[in-house]
């Protein structure tokens, strides 16, 4: 509060509220008294302040409850200690369920990471499985072919046919590239040609290597330069979204496309695969590509090599 | 011994109730609201208990004029409990007196400015200056100023509508 230095200038109006009020120091009161035991106005002033002061408060009694009946204290405390005990009771619960849910969270975790972790290289690598077959039929029902299981059979020189072979005795092979490719979009040299499905299938009657049961997205086809049957390119999508491709053709035509898809690592896989006895003689300048000569049929795609050899497994 | 908040719920109730009655005009709900505010003490235990207590009381208050209608429906729920401890009081003649002062004040009171009301009803709830400052945001020596004129115009806007209610009921006589 501020201080009244000069005696003969008259208590502000605001200072008289808050001496009635009692909201002033000990020697502030001593100096309003003094000056208002010698000032009239002042006095004056002073108790009409008190009278309105006395008013408010008589207005503000009515304005309140009729009855107050306050709760005992030991009640109050005793809902206080109720309210609590729930709380206690409640925090336990959402922590029990915290807790449960973090760790179904931390499981679920631990198996997206152990699932995406595993096979992680065979996913994003885009492994190729391919079946090579010695000559030109690539119709290899497996289905009904049932031993060895992962054998794909093949004659040399027969015609392709939808019609089903009898079981042949293992004479291809299933082998699993790990190839570096990092995309399912096959990497194409040449002239392909991108071929509607009735063009592809009506008119020649022919086979066309795919999964059966999964939506074919595009064929593409590749003329042979002698005039044998074409290379055949088939991109089918899967229900997750991904692409996965069956490629079909002359031996040497599949690995040259095989290794320009899968980089260098699956060219010397190729080349392994190249020295079975299943495929061209390696010793030759360039295998022939009529009829008669080795055929390869194979599957890629950015998905588990095991689920390719699965897709393999129902090549048609 | 009693602790420090047993103490001030024993001499701070009333106030307590009367300075919410004036905010939301509902004698079992100021109740409700101040037990409200006591049981939030017994948790929080505060360094300032009687301030604190007022200034939760306010923000109970403000809070329940937000949600006026949610309210009712608490209240509803509330008449519907088995335990209620309140009974419907007869409105003899003294109710209805009371009732009409009541209403007066209201009027009066809504006619003043929210900071010059808080101020008046926290002062009239037994708050010290400092206190009404601080919980007002005022500074100390303003708070005479604020009261004096919350004063006069609650007395005048009080003493007016009276006039006019007098000139209205002579006008229909």
């Amino acid at each position: 509060m501020p201080h009244i230095p000069d005696p003969m200038r008259h208590i502000p109006e605001e200072e008289l509220h808050a001496y009635l009020d009692q909201a002033l120091s000990r020697s502030q009161c001593v100096e309003i008294e003094h000056h208002l035991a010698d000032c009239r106005p002042c006095r004056a002033e002073r108790d009409g302040i008190a009278a309105l002061r006395d008013r408010t408060t008589a207005l503000l009694v009515a304005a309140a409850p009729r009855r107050i009946r306050p709760m005992p204290y030991n009640q109050l405390s005793a809902a206080h200690l109720e309210r609590a005990s729930r709380r206690g009771r409640r925090f336990r619960t959402a922590a029990w369920a915290a807790s449960m849910v973090m760790a179904l969270g931390l499981g679920w975790g631990l198996s997206q990471w152990s699932a995406s972790s595993v096979p992680e290289s065979s996913e994003v690598t885009a492994p190729l499985i391919v079946a090579t077959v010695p000559a030109g039929n690539p119709v290899a029902p497996v289905a009904r072919n049932p031993a060895p299981a992962r054998t794909v059979s093949g004659t040399p020189g027969s015609t392709p046919t939808a019609a089903p072979l009898p079981p042949r005795p293992a004479t291809s092979s299933l082998t699993s590239l790990g190839g570096t490719a990092s995309t399912t979009e096959p990497v194409l040299s040449g002239l392909w040609r991108t071929v509607t499905w009735s063009d592809t299938v009506a008119p020649r009657s022919e086979w066309v290597p795919r999964v059966e049961g999964v939506p074919v997205v595009q064929v593409k086809m590749r003329q042979d330069s002698e005039g044998g049957r074409p290379i055949t390119l088939v991109t089918q999508q899967l229900a997750n979204g991904e692409m996965i491709s069956t490629v079909e053709g002359p031996a040497t035509d599949v690995a040259e496309l095989l290794s320009q898809q899968s980089g260098q690592s699956a060219s010397a896989e190729l080349q392994d695969m190249q020295a079975s006895p299943h495929l061209p003689d390696p010793t030759g300048a360039r295998p022939s590509t009529g009829r008669g000569a080795p055929r390869t049929l194979a599957i890629f795609g950015s998905a588990p090599s095991d689920s390719l050899k699965a897709f393999m497994l129902r090549v048609k | 011994m009693r602790d420090e908040l047993e103490t001030l719920y024993l001499t701070t109730y009333a106030a307590v109730v009367r300075f919410l009655y004036r905010k939301v005009w509902d004698a079992d709900r100021a109740e409700d609201l101040a037990q409200e505010v006591f049981v939030r003490a017994m948790r929080h235990r505060p360094e300032k208990p009687r301030a604190w207590v007022f200034a939760v009381a306010a923000n109970l208050a403000r809070d329940e004029a937000r949600s006026a209608i949610r309210r009712r429906k608490h209240l509803t729920l509330l008449t519907n409990e088995p335990t209620q401890r309140r009974q419907v009081e007869p409105d003899g003649e003294e109710n209805v007196e009371h009732d009409e002062k009541m209403e007066k004040v209201r009027a009066a009171l809504a006619e003043l400015s929210q900071r010059d009301r808080e101020v008046l009803l926290l002062w009239d709830a037994g708050l010290s200056y400092p206190e009404i400052a601080e919980q007002s945001g005022l500074a100390v020596g303003a708070v005479g100023t604020t009261l004096a004129r919350a004063r006069k115009r609650l007395i005048e806007a009080h003493d007016r509508n009276e006039l006019e209610r007098k000139r209205a009921h002579a006008a229909h006589s």
